[in-house]
């Protein structure tokens, strides 16, 4: 379960990027936040991944109130997500595999499970036959989708998606939004922003709009 | 238990692959590091072996009371006896002209010397036993033998052993001072490689920490790092230690031997090594540790 409760972030030098913004999220639902760029989509998802702190109102995470977590708290849930960056955060001096292995490493698996694990997940996102490849020798479509990867493979019960089809044709952006129901159909929560609204056509997902830092309008697609 | 071994284990990989990723640049600190860290083992074994020498020959310190020429036996005998009972001193024993004459025979470059001698030139000397060899009480026995009939000259050899001691005591100093450097190096070196390591790995760790890493994770591949690094360095300077007092001891031996002396410079012991390894990782890790400080902040 995810709650926002009333939470508002104002950043230094006064820029308030949301607003008093309560939303609730069940687990296992697939929840699309939308709004034009600089809508607050961005700010929304950091601050229930821990990466922001509300500056107002509440933010819980399976019941954590993550304004009371200290660094060490936040880094534990954080290991519990799986995030996908809009801008990847790959690391280009390690292959896709060893990409792949490092959510595995910090969450300190035995080498033999991670390695099977993380060639379980490149498979899962087609890029097995990639896995000693350099990330920079990938299309922006498999760069996200080694992202997508490195977020799954660990298993999260959360999946926290920010632009996962932005500068993606409309046929890749469709294969990404597949790959993310088929994560929601086995019971992964999956909340993710998109500014994209034709990738959303095709999965049932419960649409949350923001529009200045504030939820205008929460609908059902599909 | 197994997680707190797994994540060890997993940190001790990272730790050696970062040590693996710039093998130039890695194999060229621990080589500077480990030539200045052989300087103190082998300085300390130097001086060690010089002072055992010194109390070896301090224990045998000796005072010899030299007689004028024409004094006869007898008066060797007199003198003797007087000595003996001089407080400070423990035995003493006639070295006879004679003796002495025999004792220079012995010696081959000498020979010819001796043998176009007419008569014998020396004197009958009294050799002194000290009780100790503290200044003050040597120098009162020099002082009542000199009062002595018939003493001539009095060689106190235990002069040159007293300036020896001096010279170790420096060397300690030295060796504190050189061991001080040396543990300065080893935690500035390795702490400004683990430093530029961090640097060169800023988009890893700012990675790690996004997706959930703990700052403790972050730290520690450094942490062995900076361990293994100063047991190899430690280890190359024992190694240039051993290499450098092998060769010292062939041209010492040969130079020894030309003053009758057995001294060489004793090679540093397993325990000693073993010892001198673990102390500077443990120093290279402090410098680790506080080079990696800086991983402990948040993204």
């Amino acid at each position: 379960m995810i709650q926002l409760i009333e939470a508002g972030k104002r950043y230094p030098g006064g820029h308030e990027a949301l607003r008093a913004i309560s939303l609730e999220i069940a687990p296992g639902e697939f929840v699309a936040v939308t709004g034009q760029t600089g809508a607050g989509k961005s700010t929304l998802l950091k601050l229930v991944a821990g990466l922001e702190r509300a500056t107002s109102g509440n933010v819980l995470v399976n019941g954590q109130n993550l304004g009371s977590l200290g660094a060490a708290g936040l880094a534990v849930l954080r290991r519990s997500l799986g995030i996908v960056f809009q801008d990847h955060k790959l690391l280009y001096d390690r292959t896709v595999f060893d990409n792949v292995m490092l959510p595995l490493e910090i969450a300190d698996f035995p080498i033999k499970e991670a390695q099977r694990r993380a060639r379980a997940a490149l498979d899962k996102v087609g890029l097995l036959q990639r896995e000693r490849a350099n990330p920079v020798s990938l299309s922006g479509g498999e760069q996200q989708r080694l992202c997508i990867a490195r977020a799954i493979v660990s298993r999260p019960a959360i999946l926290i998606a920010d632009e996962p089809t932005g500068n993606l044709d409309a046929e890749y952006a469709a294969s990404i939004m597949a790959l993310f129901r088929s994560f929601n159909q086995v019971g992964v929560t999956v909340l993710l922003s998109t500014h994209d609204l034709p990738a959303l056509a095709a999965v049932p997902v419960r649409r949350v709009e923001i529009r200045q830092g504030q939820v205008m309008t929460a609908a059902q697609s599909a | 238990m197994n997680v707190f071994l797994t994540a060890h284990r997993n940190a001790l990989r990272r730790g050696l692959m970062q040590l693996r990723s710039q093998p130039v640049g890695t194999l060229l600190s621990l080589t500077v590091l480990g030539c200045a860290l052989a300087i103190p083992l082998a300085l300390h074994n130097v001086m060690t072996s010089l002072e055992a020498a010194t109390f070896r020959i301090g224990t045998d310190a000796e005072v010899n009371v030299f007689m004028d020429p024409k004094a006869s036996l007898d008066d060797a005998k007199v003198l003797e006896s007087a000595l003996t009972k001089l407080p400070g001193v423990v035995a003493a024993r006639i070295f006879t002209k004679d003796a002495a004459l025999g004792e220079l025979r012995k010696r081959p470059q000498l020979a010819d010397l001796v043998a176009s001698l007419e008569g014998n030139p020396l004197p009958h000397a009294v050799i002194l036993k000290p009780a100790g060899s503290d200044p003050a009480t040597l120098e009162q026995i020099r002082q009542q033998a000199a009062r002595l009939p018939g003493v001539d000259r009095i060689s106190a050899d235990f002069e040159w052993v007293r300036k020896l001691r001096k010279i170790v005591r420096l060397g300690e100093a030295a060796i504190l001072a050189a061991a001080l450097l040396a543990a300065i190096a080893v935690m500035l070196v390795i702490g400004n490689t683990i430093r530029l390591e961090v640097l060169t790995r800023r988009d890893e760790i700012a990675v790690s920490k996004l997706i959930g890493a703990s700052s403790r994770f972050v730290r520690r591949p450094f942490l062995y790092f900076g361990f293994i690094a100063g047991g190899l360095s430690a280890l190359l300077g024992c190694l240039v230690a051993m290499v450098g007092i092998a060769w010292a001891n062939t041209h010492i031996a040969s130079l020894a031997a030309e003053y009758s002396l057995q001294f060489n410079i004793a090679q540093p012991t397993w325990v000693q090594a073993s010892t001198y390894i673990f102390i500077v990782s443990l120093l290279s890790l402090t410098g680790a540790a506080w080079s990696a400080s800086s991983l402990a902040r948040d993204p």
